[in-house]
């Protein structure tokens, strides 16, 4: 029994959907055939179940680096080792708006989680396999998505760093959001494979906008689509070089 | 006329190969047809050349951050905007032999030159449509990959951290070279394309063998091949997408 998860291996999928949101993680499951709600601890919302006959698990992590960590290590220790998280992010760039569905191809640092497994200089960037696979999910579903870096932070309501925001957004960042660091940082140091795509909330210059609500949730369910094709996509595989090797 | 690279404009394409090794800038314009030496100075020896009729560049780099900044800087400045490095690079990981083939989808940030473009916290990571135009022209051209995380740094001949060593390796590290972290932070603040293939020339436990020198070859010019159809697959996609 893990400490803060609260089940065990036998609850727990290999391939793991890993949202921020609670009720994200619902929309996830209900996705599943079957859904058994398998804890219920901690902010740790915990559903395992099964797609085309592939068991898997969706789990949230609460917001940022500490309480994510904790969640990707207890389900690592239960057997967990594929991870996508389908999370919510604002946005640098002007030509992304509420609505989009991003994938990241690697995240800047801004959060101090990571800095306790590998030194900053350590690049948070996800598993090509899945993230391959996530973009070609997308293309296969007819989604619209973009695909690049963008930035991880602690600090939702803290004073912003006007200059370092303008190069990062020079640089062509496009989502921020506050746990992709952690997943890709935890996912070398353990050996797992990890990937993240996000919906936006937002626009360059808004935070959250009531308008932009609507759009935003229709978002989301297009990335839980993105990231569920995907996930049966990388199990297919799985299977088939396991079959190959047999 | 550029300070250093010697050259203009015209003599320069969209499409840049950067290898550290001016032999090896030698080896892959043998692979170009109407090749011509654009430049030779300060060690940036220059070719332009076509390959299936694609107008493509080919520039050496010298070794560690700062030449090579200056010199992607420089081949920017004139008009390239995507970049394949093409190295050589020693490994932490005993799976991976003399000879073997190492894109890397990040790197660590041991050297200094990036820092003066953006913050350490910034990922040094290949853009994803060169990235993954490398990851697909291994399979389709036969040969095997290892396709994860590098470390570049700026000291080949520094004192190695044991300590950090042994976590960079227990981290899957693969790769160990000199100027993908700054090719990557470089091409991320200018708004250009960028990505990296590995030729190994050691192993986990011994820096350049000279048993492994043939072997070496081998992956080196396998990876100069994938370099190639990876980028000819690059300027398609761009015909494709200006039509």
């Amino acid at each position: 029994m893990e400490f803060h998860i609260r089940c065990e291996a036998k609850d727990i999928a290999r391939y793991v959907f890993v949202p921020g949101d609670h009720d994200r993680a619902r929309k996830i499951a209900a996705h599943l055939d079957s859904p058994k709600l398998v804890s219920d601890s901690r902010g740790y919302l915990v559903f395992t179940g099964a797609i085309d006959g592939i068991r898997m698990t969706v789990s949230s992590t609460g917001m940022g680096g500490p309480c994510a960590a904790i969640c990707f290590e207890e389900l690592g220790h239960l057997g967990a080792d594929t991870f996508i998280r389908v999370g919510s992010c604002g946005t640098y760039q002007d030509n992304v708006t509420c609505g989009d569905v991003l994938i990241s191809t690697g995240t800047y640092r801004g959060a101090g989680t990571a800095n306790n497994y590998l030194p900053v200089a350590f690049p948070a960037v996800p598993n090509f396999q899945v993230t391959m696979v996530l973009v070609k999910a997308a293309q296969k579903l007819g989604a619209e998505v973009h695909v690049g870096l963008g930035s991880s932070g602690d600090a939702f309501y803290g004073p912003k760093d006007l200059a370092l925001q303008a190069v990062l957004k020079e640089a062509g960042l496009i989502f921020r959001e506050m746990e992709s660091d952690t997943l890709f940082i935890l996912a070398a140091v353990r050996g797992w494979r990890a990937a993240a795509l996000f919906a936006c909330d937002g626009t360059a210059t808004e935070v959250k906008p009531a308008w932009g609500e609507a759009v935003f949730r229709q978002g989301e369910e297009t990335a839980i689509r993105i990231a569920i094709e995907a996930m049966k996509s990388i199990a297919l595989t799985d299977s088939r070089d396991e079959s190959s090797r047999a | 006329m550029e300070f250093h690279i010697r050259c203009e404009a015209k003599d320069i394409a969209r499409y840049a190969f950067v290898p550290g090794d001016h032999e090896r800038a030698k080896k892959i314009v043998d692979h170009f047809d109407n090749a011509r030496l654009v430049s030779d100075s300060r060690g940036y020896l220059v070719y332009t050349g076509t390959v299936d009729g694609i107008p493509m560049t080919v520039s050496s780099t010298g070794m560690g951050g700062p030449q090579a900044a200056i010199c992607i800087e420089e081949l920017g400045h004139m008009g390239a905007n995507t970049f394949i490095r093409v190295g050589s690079c020693g490994t932490l990981q005993d799976r991976v032999p003399c000879g073997g083939v190492i894109i890397p989808t990040g790197v660590y940030r041991a050297g200094a030159t990036g820092n003066l473009y953006l913050p350490p916290a910034f990922p040094a990571a290949p853009h994803f449509q060169v990235l993954a135009a490398l990851a697909e022209a291994a399979p389709k051209l036969g040969i095997k990959v290892h396709v994860g995380i590098g470390w570049s740094g700026d000291a080949f001949y520094a004192l190695p951290d044991p300590q950090l060593i042994a976590k960079l390796k227990e981290a899957g590290v693969l790769s160990l070279e000199m100027e993908s972290d700054t090719l990557f932070i470089v091409a991320s603040f200018r708004g250009w394309r960028a990505g990296s293939i590995l030729a190994n020339d050691g192993t986990s436990t011994e820096i350049k063998p000279a048993w492994g020198e043939e072997l070496f070859r081998r992956g080196e010019e396998q990876a100069i091949r994938i370099a190639i159809e990876a980028m000819k697959s690059i300027a398609r996609a761009d015909a494709q997408a200006s039509k």
